[in-house]
């Protein structure tokens, strides 16, 4: 009672520490959304299909751009003991043309029915197996949609299905099949042509309690789990690990800014405790008093934290991916609110020394 | 001034948590920029750093130096086209290396001695000016090292090092056209000839860059022109990278200097009571306020003391991959902008002890 008394009386304190909570748990979830969504933006593709693990030749460092692998590998790798199914993966960066506007896309030429093929279709279908001249794109792509006709370089395909955050480097990848990506290619690099018949990774489902380190790479190749070949696209590593410094680093400084605000106030009202032992409060009533203070203006605070950062998202700049994964609220606003407490408890220590007599003067 | 110190000395604890909170929340801010600083340069500075303030791409490339494929022979045609002062063959390709680190990609670039196109940023040594040397950008290097091109196994020795040079946030290194051309061969000996990705111009004095620009995409049959900066705003993905951590530090920066603000608001607020008590027995308005502002640049200035050893510190601690470092213009300004927005809000509160009625400090309402 004492705690929601005070709350009422002093509202002006309390909506500035409501205020400053709300900001920090505001900045900590903005920062995981643009690094999620700067994350998915340049790795969907390669996590949307059903692969485990990416083939590559050895040479490529883990680039599917780089990487090329002769055809008849994907054969042979789907008769490796431990691995479930091989499929051919061809990857293609170009621009292409679309309703007389160009875009930039990615090409990935896959198996439909193998384990290139993507799992998030939104509408539509994929290309049926050797139907050529048909694709599905991500819906990252503006203005187009199922009917619409993609061209890349002398090529056209008819858009036949949608799926969604499977965009790779940013880019929208348009998912057909490893002839009509052939053809793309040949089209818009013409030194490709008359190379006998190659893919540029070839993707792996592995069975029931194989691991990625327990393969046996063919000659020539190195294998990646998928986490591995994401991590490998240019750039992306570099922006998580920074990333990852500035979130954990953020949620560091925000705990402990938190917890020293807390602190703080407890300590300014040291007077007010005093007189109130002396009344004959015990510090267990105190303690309870100061924690659901906290645990008040954090819940409130990470709330109003929570929807400024969704308006955000929603406001932020279309170059600007967001996401907003439902399990990094969760985890961020536990942590804010038991940092919160935390701090709070720190500080009742401090209640218990007070010493009652203070507050009749007697600092003798 | 006495006023304040005394005070400072004897809550040693209270103004010690604060000097703690304000700390963390400027080495935030100045971690932050220092890194997205960092990330952003390590996509762009390739660009940033060359010497040159137009860049010509085949139209079919979409702004992507990587997309792009011209004859060398563009470049004679592009030098001619009015307004252009100079113009060089510029090219990039990525490869697998062995570095002084391990193996790792390298971007490398071609580019032609003493035209437009040639990289800035030397700290150390000098430019190639020799078949199989090369000036780079690559963590760990020193001149004098050794790095092998795979598969061709090319030895390049580091005559030169670049900072702020990389290019897609990789290792790089820069050797002359002619090296270039011999690494292209041994790579892929069908070839008919190696292609050049760009053509780097310097325009005449005068000159506006996007007019020549514009003017070279209307000349020069299948080609499009770029100043500089355009140029790195459409290297993929830079568009989203820098301005999604221009966002993250511009929201950083705010939220910090607003958090402070409300540390410094509670600090004056909870002390209505005291400075009601100094009223009655006379200190004027002015000497608590100036009281409070000397309080406030006290903390201010410890805790920037100490935020920038912990920003300097942690620096030295994160491994992201990219050569990091913490600029002294950015530590003095976000310094003083925290200081001006603290003692903003301690002003604030300067208001409300003008209005305090000292009388009320002797029980009276």
């Amino acid at each position: 009672m004492l705690a929601w008394a005070e709350i009422r009386r002093s509202s002006g304190r309390f909506i500035s520490i409501i205020g400053a909570l709300s900001l920090i748990t505001f900045l900590v979830l903005t920062l995981s959304a643009l690094s999620d969504g700067l994350f998915y933006g340049s790795t969907g593709a390669v996590k949307s299909p059903a692969a485990q693990a990416y083939v590559f030749s050895a040479d490529a460092q883990g680039s599917f751009i780089r990487s090329r692998l002769p055809a008849a590998e994907v054969a042979r790798y789907g008769d490796v003991a431990g691995i479930n199914s091989a499929a051919p993966l061809g990857v293609l960066l170009s621009s292409a043309e679309a309703n007389n506007q160009e875009l930039d896309v990615a090409i990935f030429g896959i198996d439909p029915d193998g384990a290139s093929a993507p799992e998030t279709i939104v509408d539509g279908r994929l290309p049926a197996q050797g139907e050529n001249g048909v694709a599905a794109i991500d819906n990252a792509a503006k203005d187009v949609s199922i009917g619409s006709t993609v061209t890349v370089g002398d090529t056209s395909v008819e858009v036949v299905g949608l799926t969604s955050g499977s965009t790779y480097q940013l880019q929208p990848t348009l998912w057909t099949t490893v002839p009509t990506w052939t053809a793309m290619q040949e089209s818009v690099r013409p030194e490709t042509r008359g190379l006998p018949p190659f893919v540029s990774a070839i993707a792996l489902t592995l069975d029931a309690g194989t691991t990625v380190e327990s393969l046996i790479p063919l000659e020539g190749t190195k294998i990646l789990t998928d986490e591995a070949a994401a991590l490998a696209i240019p750039g992306v590593e570099q922006q998580r690990s920074t990333l990852d410094s500035i979130i954990y680093t953020t949620l560091l400084v925000a705990a402990l800014v938190v917890a020293l605000f807390f602190a703080l106030i407890v300590l300014e009202k040291r007077d007010l405790f005093a007189a109130l032992k002396a009344l004959g409060t015990s510090t267990g009533r105190l303690g309870n008093t100061v924690i659901i203070q906290a645990v008040f203006a954090s819940v409130i605070g990470v709330i109003l934290g929570a929807i400024a950062s969704r308006v955000l998202g929603v406001v932020a700049p279309d170059d600007v991916p967001t996401l907003f994964l439902t399990s990094t609220v969760i985890q961020i606003s536990i942590f804010t609110i038991v940092a919160s407490v935390l701090g709070a408890v720190f500080s009742l220590r401090r209640i218990a020394k007070i010493d009652p007599a203070t507050a009749l003067g007697g600092n003798l | 001034m006495r006023l304040a110190l005394l005070e400072m000395r004897r809550e040693k604890l209270r103004f010690g948590l604060l000097t703690g909170a304000v700390s963390l929340l400027i080495f935030l801010v100045l971690f932050l920029s220092a890194l997205s600083g960092a990330l952003v340069n390590s996509f762009t500075g390739a660009f940033s750093n060359l010497n040159a303030n137009v860049l010509v791409y085949s139209d079919s490339a979409r702004g992507n130096i990587q997309g792009s494929r011209l004859e060398p022979g563009t470049v004679a045609t592009v030098a001619a086209v009015p307004g252009v002062a100079a113009a060089g063959g510029l090219a990039t390709t990525t490869v697998s290396a062995e570095l002084p680190d391990g193996k790792s990609d390298l971007t490398v670039f071609g580019y032609t001695p003493d035209a437009p196109g040639t990289p800035g940023g030397l700290t150390e040594g000098r430019l190639p000016n020799a078949a199989n040397e090369t000036a780079a950008d690559i963590p760990g290097a020193d001149i004098g090292d050794t790095i092998t091109l795979l598969p061709t196994n090319i030895k390049l020795t580091i005559v030169g090092l670049l900072k702020g040079a990389q290019f897609n946030a990789a290792p790089t290194a820069y050797i002359d056209f002619t090296s270039y051309v011999a690494t292209q061969k041994a790579a892929n000996p069908s070839a008919p000839f190696v292609p050049i990705n760009a053509v780097a111009v310097n325009t005449d004095p005068g000159a506006s860059a996007s007019a020549v620009a514009d003017q070279i995409t209307r000349v020069v049959p299948e080609t499009k022109g770029y100043t500089l900066s355009n140029a790195i705003s459409s290297i993929p993905g830079v568009s989203s990278v820098s301005q999604t951590f221009g966002i993250l530090v511009g929201l950083t920066f705010i939220i910090g200097i607003v958090v402070i603000g409300f540390f410094f608001l509670i600090l004056t607020v909870q002390k209505m009571k005291v400075f009601t008590l100094l009223r009655a027995t006379g200190a004027s308005t002015w000497r608590l306020t100036k009281t409070v502002s000397v309080q406030i640049t006290a903390v201010v200035l410890f805790a920037s003391i100490i935020a920038s050893l912990l920003t300097y510190g942690a620096l030295q601690a994160v491994n992201t991959g990219i050569p990091v470092s913490l600029s002294p213009v950015l530590v003095v300004i976000v310094v003083l902008a925290v200081w001006i927005f603290s003692l903003l809000s301690g002003l604030l509160s300067a208001r409300r002890i003008r209005a305090i009625d000292p009388a009320s400090a002797a029980g009276a309402r």
